[in-house]
């Protein structure tokens, strides 16, 4: 019994250490139009350790799920692809942003509006994760300049 | 993973049709030097009859027909309300097109026709409209209808099964349609608010 504090202590310290070695940049998540229950999230996520890292998945209590989408548009036509799970290489960052990578947020449980905030929870392989909170905005960016409040 | 080829066959003939018509009709050698974002139709083209429906200001459904795009500039966009990234990226676009335009003679009404038949009854697609700009115009209706106006316009747009819902695969061009109801320009991705106002305006005041 003795050494199991310690052992506990070394393992909350490591999954500290992992924790601050990912950070997760201006993230907002945008106001869903009435009537629409997905909406979508964007962000900066960058990987600022050795070594490589995958994000598998993001969850929220206030979402019934959340997936993550890329935007491809060509000449023709626009589809929507779902990625799985998302590599993010030491020392790189990936971005999520309008019109590229996006999250889904489906059916949230209470209504979310412009001046909100989410908690949402980034998980990753093998076995980290990140929790932060998100504001929930209108408009096409995260630049509180340029964001109007259509009333 | 089986049904994605037919459905990727199917956008890739519709994709490869609509450039053949491009390649066609469009002035040639390029776009007249005034356009920066646009691409001009050679003659403006005659949309096909259709019949889908709008709603009035009291929310009661309203026939959304040939004659509702006439008598004035429209820009039209197709696309859907489940739809968390392109459609709400083009909408605010378009609000700033609007926005832009402002004070101009004959400026632009904004049209978002919705091709998803299923999820989408002229009230959702309006209301969803309105919540970028009031003045913007909701259009949905049955998809038989969609089609003929989707095609008029050079539009494509299908179906991908996805778990047990499904999502929209379409075109997310920017349609400017002249007072007489034709097809006049064609805005392709990647779709800038200044310039497509800038080009609007040259072609307006023209």
């Amino acid at each position: 019994m003795r050494y199991l504090l310690p052992v506990l202590m070394l393992v909350s310290f490591s999954l500290q250490a992992a924790e601050s070695s990912l950070s997760i940049e201006d993230a907002w998540v945008r106001e869903a139009p009435p009537g629409v229950t997905v909406l979508g999230g964007y962000l900066r996520l960058c990987n600022h350790s050795a070594a490589d890292v995958t994000l598998t998945g993001v969850e929220s209590e206030s979402f019934g799920r959340i997936e993550m989408h890329e935007t491809i548009e060509t000449d023709s036509a626009t589809r929507m692809e779902r990625i799985k799970s998302l590599a993010v290489p030491a020392g790189k960052c990936v971005e999520f942003v309008p019109g590229g990578k996006h999250l889904m947020l489906f059916d949230p449980i209470n209504p979310v509006r412009d001046g909100d905030f989410v908690t949402l929870r980034f998980v990753f392989a093998p076995s980290d994760s990140l929790e932060t909170r998100v504001p929930v905005r209108r408009g096409n960016n995260n630049d509180k300049e340029h964001h109007h409040h259509g009333h | 993973m089986k049904s994605k080829t037919p459905i990727l066959i199917a956008i890739v003939a519709v994709a490869a049709l609509a450039g053949g018509f491009l390649a066609a009709n469009l002035r040639a050698p390029g776009k007249p030097a005034e356009l920066t974002a646009g691409t001009q139709l050679k003659t403006p083209r005659p949309l096909p009859d259709f019949r889908l429906a709008s709603v009035d200001e009291n929310g009661a459904e309203i026939p959304f027909t040939p004659e509702s795009l006439q008598g004035g500039w429209h820009l039209v966009f197709f696309g859907f309300t489940h739809c968390p990234d392109v459609c709400p990226n083009t909408l605010f676009m378009l609000d700033k097109v609007n926005e832009n335009l402002a004070g101009l003679d004959n400026r632009p009404e904004v049209v978002f026709v919705s091709v998803d038949a299923q999820r989408d009854t002229p009230a959702i697609a309006s209301d969803y409209a309105k919540y970028f700009d009031k003045s913007f115009i909701g259009v949905a209706g049955d998809d038989v209808n969609l089609r003929r106006l989707a095609q008029g316009m050079s539009v494509a747009y299908d179906f991908k099964p996805e778990g047990d819902s499904y999502t929209v695969i379409h075109s997310s061009t920017v349609l400017l349609i002249d007072p007489q109801g034709r097809l006049h320009t064609i805005f392709t991705p990647p779709l800038h608010a200044n310039a497509i106002a800038a080009d609007v305006r040259s072609i307006i005041e023209e």
